[in-house]
């Protein structure tokens, strides 16, 4: 399992996909046997985990490349699964970035980063598939439950913007000051009042509120 | 709300470590407050044994040399299982190794005594007790240890379950070898394995339920 995770990436960019699209060789079996690592993951790893290490140490523009870079293997990796015009597609694409984001302290730098990369995508996949079969297996209902007009379906999707709006206000603010019109954190800590540590602490809790919004409106 | 803006917010929010402790700084706290825990259990439960006789006893070293070296094992399969994507096995070849050197030990003990021994260095005066007791000493390191790997990321949460059941199995044997005065290699291998090993298969149950994030 171990070994397929570090695989697979190599093998599809060897096919010339992209890091986390492994799809053509890896959908209907376990994620790849063992195959031969080509020389083609570290050419895609090695960048990325620049970026990566630049981030750690708090370069946000690096840090803002990999995520950006991520979100497209990312996207493409879920397209191939799911198909392109899934529903769930860029929310699970958001939820991973936020998952890696929050959990990059389990990345081992000796290690590649697009298989941990990969493992996260392939976990919140799995994660997704089975919620959707439990979804399936709910009573069905009478029919006109299929004919209504606004039915559970679209609610139960993720809406960030709903979740964000569910945040205290002073977060809410800070963090759309931030992401509105590139706003640095120095100028919305000076338009918020905040220093600019205290911006930097009520992003991090706001990012670990939408996290646990977005578990429990899916699980 | 787009993915460029979640970007653009998550990227405030850099820093961070890649440090490979800092999924030890984790696993390691929870299981020392379970470790705690275990103790203070023991002693309101079963008392210690002698300890000044315990200390110059080296059977009481074996023991304890033992179930620390596969707390050791266990802890190293338990943090690379709670990475997406790293390898248990460094951790796995080290528990086969400790285990077949306690297995030699066992053996060379039982060679050397006269047969009629053998069924009491095997049964002790306490085997049907002895790996229940470990795991109960085990459950209160096994929820914080748990609850510590669900702020990691385990994507295989049965065998990291397992992973962390064997961890602090191991540290529950090692606190339950301040009370336990038998001396035998073959008891210890059969028995406090046999409670490790519990552990471990609680901790795969638990982990199964409990490990999603």
């Amino acid at each position: 399992m171990t070994v397929a995770n570090r695989t697979s990436p190599a093998r599809s960019m060897r096919t010339g996909h992209g890091a986390l699209a492994h799809t053509r060789l890896g959908s209907t079996t376990a994620p790849g046997r063992s195959a031969h690592l080509g020389s083609g993951l570290s050419e895609i790893d090695a960048p990325l985990k620049a970026l990566m290490l630049r981030g750690l140490a708090g370069d946000t523009g690096a840090y803002a490349e990999l995520l950006s870079r991520m979100s497209v293997h990312l996207r493409r990796y879920f397209a191939r699964k799911l198909g392109s015009g899934d529903a769930d597609l860029e929310d699970l694409v958001q939820d991973t970035l936020l998952t890696i984001h929050l959990r990059r302290d389990t990345w081992d730098a000796t290690l590649p980063l697009t298989s941990w990369a990969y493992a996260i995508a392939h976990y919140k996949l799995i994660d997704q598939l089975r919620r959707r079969r439990v979804r399936y297996t709910e009573p069905i209902e009478a029919a006109e439950s299929l004919f209504a007009g606004d039915d559970g379906d679209t609610s139960a999707r993720l809406d960030i913007d709903r979740l964000l709006g569910e945040l205290p206000e002073r977060q809410r603010q800070v963090l759309s000051d931030v992401k509105l019109g590139g706003f640095s954190t120095a100028e919305a800590a000076r338009k918020s009042g905040m220093s600019e540590s205290a911006v930097k602490v009520s992003v991090h809790r706001s990012l670990k509120a939408l996290i646990r919004r977005v578990r429990d409106e899916n699980g | 709300m787009k993915t460029d803006d979640l970007i653009a917010l998550i990227s405030v929010d850099a820093r961070g470590s890649a440090s490979p402790m800092s999924v030890v700084g984790r696993l390691v706290p929870a299981a020392l407050i379970g470790a705690f825990a275990a103790l203070a259990l023991l002693v309101a439960w079963l008392g210690m044994r002698d300890m000044t006789a315990a200390v110059v006893s080296p059977s009481y070293w074996m023991k304890t040399t033992y179930t620390v070296a596969l707390a050791i094992s266990g802890l190293l399969v338990a943090e690379r299982l709670s990475r997406p994507a790293a390898s248990a096995t460094r951790g796995i070849v080290a528990l086969i190794c400790v285990t077949a050197v306690m297995l030699a030990v066992a053996a060379t003990q039982l060679l050397s005594i006269p047969a009629v021994h053998v069924p009491r260095a095997l049964l002790g005066s306490t085997w049907d007790r002895c790996p229940w007791r470990i795991v109960a000493l085990a459950i209160p390191g096994l929820a914080f240890t748990l609850l510590a790997m669900r702020g990691l990321a385990p994507t295989r949460p049965a065998l990291a379950g397992a992973g962390a059941g064997l961890f602090v199995g191991a540290i529950a044997a090692t606190v339950y070898g301040l009370y336990c005065a038998e001396t035998s290699a073959a008891f210890t291998l059969i028995w406090y394995t046999g409670g490790i090993a519990v552990s471990a298969v609680l901790g795969a149950l638990a982990g199964a339920r409990v490990l999603r994030w």
